[in-house]
């Protein structure tokens, strides 16, 4: 239901027509169709926490993965990834068919893209709508944008070097964080009994920087 | 015993320890009030008094465990507050109750002494010591398994350590029952003759004073009341004497028409008391026995006796 | 006149062969076996429960159960025990000698009275130290033993994770601030050592000054706020400063000048006092 009034919500608003959403999915079965040629692939990452309450220095971790939705990561020390935003997701997003609504073209750093509205039509999954930002000549998707049910929104900004599977070699991944603190009881620390924890939610960031690609294609 | 006082009679004129007008005030009480003392070398000095007369407190000051209030101290003729090293190695001392650390053994513990008191060839000075006052067999016991008396010799054991030429010991005997005074008065004697050593000891008991002294001091309230050589001190003047008799009246007639009159002092059902010097005892007695006066019993009592039971017991 | 280095060793000997001394180390070993054992039975709930926070947003990859994580919670839960237990030997180095008449026999041997303090400060100092070494031998040694090596994640304002390649030298900053603190309250143990005629009252009271003025620091804290800069007792967590991601080195410049003013104090108050006191035990 949520999903069908998104649906009328996003039609009414965008203005645009029935057609175009034939060519939305084109783009996205392309786009879908290329990342699916990566069958595996090893790669370092260099992660970046930029979130308020988190403090964490850059954190170097070896992530695989394997076709269709094997992800894994390890690392040295200890490394934290964003839930959300590793981009093999979507497909999964997408196997389970989809609605798209092509809402119009934008600019995404001096790319246009084609913004489409991406509706999953599987409604027991996490994410309920994105937005995709893709670069209908060449099959590359510069951002997204998700909508969840439980995690909030995830904003992921891809970055691309010229790489033969057009994997990302950066992806910044924004979403909102929510501000508690934990009793004092478990930290042990006295020293802030008298300060005010700050309530509510700020934005958090997480960049992800990858080199020396290994990747086993179709 | 009285060969052994006779020893200790010939005075050095050495003073070994000198006190010139002590006191030690506390807020509103006088502890010990201008007290004058000299002990020579070889002197076995008692340091007579009641309980609570400040004895503890003398003796304290001259161990600058106490800062006297004023007055000077003269230890071994110097100065104590600007020679307290000097001196205080030359004494032994045992303050009080022989406390010791209870966790040590007794040989830890004359360790521990011997450290500070720069004992040279520790090891065989405390067995030495430790025979002398017979705890040898016991040097590897806790000192909380020790009796009083134990803890007594341990105490005089430590005093002599680094070999002193003087030691100090207040109430040696306190606490010990009277067997274990009487050893505990040999072994002062001992020490005083076999290592020619200076002891003043404090007491509050006549008695153990003029068995084991030649000098002494009797301090009441702080003050001194009498200071020199205990014989002297003890005989001279006149005392009193009670002579236990068949018949107090004829005895009483007896002396009042001789001329011993007004020595008669006073008299009950079974004695008469005359203030006398002690020569004339036996002239009395005499009397007595010529006026058909059967005498039982004569019990000289010393006045500085006498005033050291009223003070005592006051 | 003794040269100090025996009456070190003198009161070293003299504070081990105390039963109480051990009492320290004795506690010390249970509480951190038992944080050990907790955290080995119930460390993976504890790990769960810490991070629902960032279980949301996040994924995670990982051990953060190791030996540092011990080390610290160890420091977390023995910042509080440890002052009672330093002041249970510090607190009778005086007044234990005192009750038990031993002054006179020491204070009549050739012996300077600054010295004697001295010996048992340090000696003092010397059991403090080998407890917070204990401390370490055990709490992190046996961590890093039995839990291994890993990045170590601290709630404070923040989360805030360090790399295991600088934990050595953030934990070697925290336990020499701990010292200090510690000789701190071994010096007001002592001070109060050299004014009691038992131990009893100088233990008692160290730990009910520092409890005392840190639950008022704590409850009347807007009250208090311009004073608690002053209070040593404010500086006894400070070691938690060198797991703050940055550094403030002022702040930490700051507690150790004023801990380093009231080991003066309170060193200063007992020598002058001490010189000057009649022996009457």
């Amino acid at each position: 239901m949520y999903k069908q009034i998104l649906l009328f919500t996003a039609l009414l608003f965008s203005g645009v027509s029935i057609n175009a959403q034939d060519a939305s999915k084109e783009i996205l079965l392309a786009l879908k169709e290329k990342m699916e040629k990566v069958e595996k692939y090893t790669v370092d990452a260099l992660i970046r926490v930029e979130v308020d309450f988190i403090n964490i220095k850059d954190r170097e971790a070896k992530i695989s993965f394997t076709a269709p939705d094997q992800f894994d990561f390890k690392s040295e020390g200890f490394a934290l990834l964003p839930k959300k935003g590793m981009q093999m997701d979507y497909i999964k997003m997408m196997d389970g068919g989809f609605t798209s609504i092509m809402v119009k073209d934008e600019k995404v750093r001096d790319v246009t893209t084609k913004l489409i509205k991406v509706i999953p039509d599987d409604s027991t999954g996490d994410i309920v709508l994105a937005e995709m930002w893709v670069d209908a000549s060449t099959s590359i998707m510069h951002r997204m944008r998700t909508y969840s049910k439980d995690s909030g929104t995830y904003t992921i900004n891809f970055f691309f070097a010229d790489h033969p599977y057009d994997l990302p070699d950066r992806v910044e991944v924004s979403f909102e964080v929510k501000n508690n603190k934990l009793p004092v009881s478990i930290t042990g620390d006295f020293e802030s009994l008298g300060k005010k924890a700050e309530e509510g939610s700020s934005e958090g960031k997480v960049i992800v920087e990858y080199s020396n690609y290994v990747v086993t294609g179709k | 015993m009285a060969d052994f006082r006779q020893n200790t009679k010939t005075l050095s004129s050495e003073t070994y320890i000198e006190l010139n007008n002590v006191s030690k005030r506390y807020k509103n009480f006088k502890a010990v009030d201008e007290l004058s003392l000299k002990v020579f070398k070889g002197d076995i000095y008692g340091f007579l008094g009641p309980n609570g007369a400040g004895k503890s407190t003398s003796i304290r000051m001259m161990l600058s465990l106490i800062k006297p209030s004023g007055g000077s101290i003269k230890l071994f003729g110097k100065d104590l507050a600007h020679n307290r090293y000097q001196t205080l190695n030359r004494i032994g001392a045992l303050i009080e109750k022989p406390d010791f650390y209870k966790y040590l053994t007794a040989r830890e513990n004359l360790e521990i002494l011997g450290k500070i008191g720069n004992v040279t060839d520790l090891t065989s000075k405390i067995d030495e010591t430790l025979e002398l006052v017979g705890l040898r067999d016991r040097s590897e016991s806790k000192v909380k398994t020790f009796s009083q008396g134990m803890k007594q010799r341990l105490g005089i054991a430590q005093s002599l350590l680094h070999d002193p030429d003087m030691i100090i010991l207040d109430e040696p005997a306190n606490g010990l029952d009277p067997q274990g005074q009487k050893e505990m008065r040999h072994l002062i004697q001992r020490i005083n003759v076999e290592r020619g050593l200076t002891i003043l000891i404090s007491s509050h008991i006549l008695p153990e004073i003029e068995q084991l002294s030649n000098r002494m001091v009797i301090i009441n309230k702080g003050k001194s009341v009498v200071e020199g050589n205990v014989q002297e001190l003890l005989n001279e003047g006149e005392m009193k004497v009670s002579f236990f008799v068949d018949d107090v009246a004829k005895a009483i007639q007896a002396i009042t028409t001789s001329g011993l009159a007004s020595s008669l002092a006073e008299s009950d059902d079974e004695k008469i008391i005359l203030t006398i010097e002690q020569e004339r005892i036996a002239e009395v007695n005499r009397f007595l026995v010529n006026n058909e006066t059967a005498v039982s019993a004569i019990k000289p009592l010393r006045s500085l006796e006498e005033y050291f039971i009223n003070i005592t017991t006051a | 006149m003794k040269s100090l280095n025996t009456l070190i060793r003198i009161e070293l000997f003299k504070i081990f062969k105390k039963g109480r001394t051990y009492i320290g180390f004795g506690a010390i070993f249970l509480i951190i076996i038992a944080i050990q054992a907790g955290i080995h039975f119930e460390g993976q709930n504890l790990f769960d429960f810490i991070m629902q926070q960032l279980d949301q947003n996040f994924q995670f990859e990982g051990n953060v159960i190791n030996g540092y994580l011990i080390t610290y919670l160890v420091l977390n839960t023995l910042w509080i025990h440890v002052p009672i237990l330093v002041a249970l030997v510090t607190g009778d180095l005086i007044a234990g000698e005192a009750n038990s008449g031993t002054f006179r026999l020491l204070m009549t041997r050739p012996i300077s009275r600054t010295k004697l303090l001295i010996a048992k400060f340090l000696a003092g100092w010397t059991y403090t130290v080998l407890l917070i070494l204990f401390m370490i031998l055990i709490g992190m040694g046996g961590g890093l033993l039995f839990f291994g090596k890993g990045d170590l994640m601290v709630f404070k304002d923040s989360i805030n994770f360090f790399s295991a390649s600088e934990l050595p030298w953030r934990f070697f900053a925290a336990f020499a601030y701990g010292t200090l603190s510690m000789t701190v309250v071994a010096a007001l143990a002592f001070m109060l050592s050299s004014f009691a005629e038992n131990s009893i009252g100088p233990i008692i009271g160290t730990v009910a000054i520092i409890i005392g003025i840190t639950i008022i620091s704590t409850i009347g804290f807007s009250l208090m706020k311009p004073v608690n800069p002053w209070l040593f007792t404010t500086y006894l967590p400070g070691w938690q400063s060198f797991f703050e991601f940055e550094l403030d080195k002022a702040k930490i410049l700051r507690s150790v000048l004023v801990q380093v003013a009231y080991l003066v104090l309170f060193l200063g108050v007992t020598f002058y006092h001490f010189r000057k006191k009649d022996i009457l035990s």
